[in-house]
């Protein structure tokens, strides 16, 4: 009875863990995106400066 | 090791290869890495009235800059693309701090704005950019909704020549609800930048059923009155549905209105209706005499008659950044 009580905690401790993380708004790096920030590189893909784009009014606001 | 990100009030603390709530600041082996320093995902050349700022250097353009992440979570965020998602999912350009500054000049722009998502992530970027700015002898703004720290900000506020901030509420539980912050810490912000002689101008979205009612209202204009003088300039803003707010129509501009007129009765010299064109509450009329001073149409400036600060018809001093 006792053993089923403690699995039953454990259980829920698990699963709320889980949920805990997958709620989590921290962003949680892989190894090479970790390599990749340690030298200064960005995480993501980089898009060439284009002027014109620049020239025209922003479409997001402020 | 775990390590504390005191930049803003959120205050995270960071596990190793783990990001702050902003998701820019990043704990590598015990140290913060902010990841998007030099990597803009924008960059655009726009009127400084679009930030909106109208009392700073009208008609001029402002060079604008943001990075991915941001460390609230509005539900209604119009920037939710760029602002809500991890810089790994968002492209962008490489332009260190040097960069900025030449593209700036390139363009003619009088100012660089820290704008879109928001200045308090991005915040070594802005300092490291925004003095170099000042060397060549060209102004800095942000446009934030001024969830900052009082030390990282005031020394951000030795190089920051004007800001808009957002002032969403004057209730705690709407910050929390909605936002995902706290009030204190932006009521805060707004002095200091008022302490510290930083142009100032708020902004207030009116939400419909969550702030458009007359006493809130009332209240957020006799805060800014009381605390930050009744001359810094207050932009009521128009809501429209997006991102997880979609369920709320947008503002009724008899609401504006309402809000614009509670505002004046409130003693505030300059209210102004955003996200609305074609309407005179865009433009700045002086407080003493009444007169007509800058006339806007959208962005654009018709006629700007305000000299060396002044009313040119009655000599009263405009509140602003003129030259
Ligand atoms: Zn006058």
């Amino acid at each position: 009875m006792k053993r089923r009580k403690f699995l039953k905690i454990l259980l829920f401790t698990v699963i709320g863990i889980c949920f805990a993380n997958i709620l989590s708004l921290a962003e949680k790096y892989t190894k090479k995106t970790i390599r990749l920030i340690k030298n200064n590189k960005y995480p993501g893909r980089i898009k060439p400066i284009n002027e014109e784009t620049i020239l025209k009014e922003g479409s997001w606001s402020g | 090791m775990k390590i504390q990100c005191d930049l803003c009030p959120k205050r995270c603390i960071i596990s190793p290869g783990e990001s702050g709530d902003c998701r820019i600041r990043v704990n590598i082996d015990g140290r913060l890495h902010a990841v998007t320093y030099g990597y803009p995902c924008a960059l655009h050349v726009d009127p400084i009235e679009k930030k909106p700022l109208f009392h700073f250097l009208p008609g001029t353009k402002a060079f604008s800059i943001a990075t991915a992440g941001c460390n609230l979570h509005c539900r209604n965020c119009q920037n939710w693309e760029i602002s809500q998602s991890a810089p790994v999912d968002v492209p962008a350009y490489k332009a260190p701090p040097s960069k900025i500054v030449e593209s700036a000049l390139k363009h003619n722009c009088e100012t660089v704005a820290y704008t879109y998502t928001d200045p308090s992530a991005f915040y070594e970027y802005t300092l490291d950019t925004s003095k170099l700015i000042k060397k060549e002898n060209r102004k800095n703004i942000i446009v934030s909704a001024g969830y900052f720290n009082p030390v990282p900000l005031r020394r951000l506020c030795r190089y920051i020549d004007g800001a808009n901030i957002d002032l969403k509420f004057i209730h705690d539980k709407y910050y929390r609800e909605i936002c995902g912050g706290t009030l204190k810490p932006v009521l805060d912000v707004l002095q200091i930048l008022v302490e510290e002689g930083v142009h100032l101008e708020v902004t207030n979205l009116v939400i419909p059923t969550l702030n458009d009612n007359s006493r809130d209202i009332k209240k957020l204009c006799s805060w800014i009155f009381n605390n930050l003088g009744k001359n810094i300039p207050l932009h009521f803003s128009r809501f429209y549905p997006q991102y997880k707010m979609k369920n709320l129509p947008p503002t009724s501009i008899s609401i504006l209105k309402r809000a614009l007129n509670i505002a004046k009765d409130a003693g505030l010299e300059y209210v102004y209706i955003g996200n609305v064109i074609g309407e005179k509450w865009e433009s700045t009329f002086c407080p003493n005499c009444g007169r007509l001073l800058i006339e806007r149409e959208g962005y654009y400036i018709k006629k700007n008659v305000v000299k060396y600060g002044c009313c040119p018809y009655c000599g009263y001093s405009i509140y602003g950044v003129w030259s």
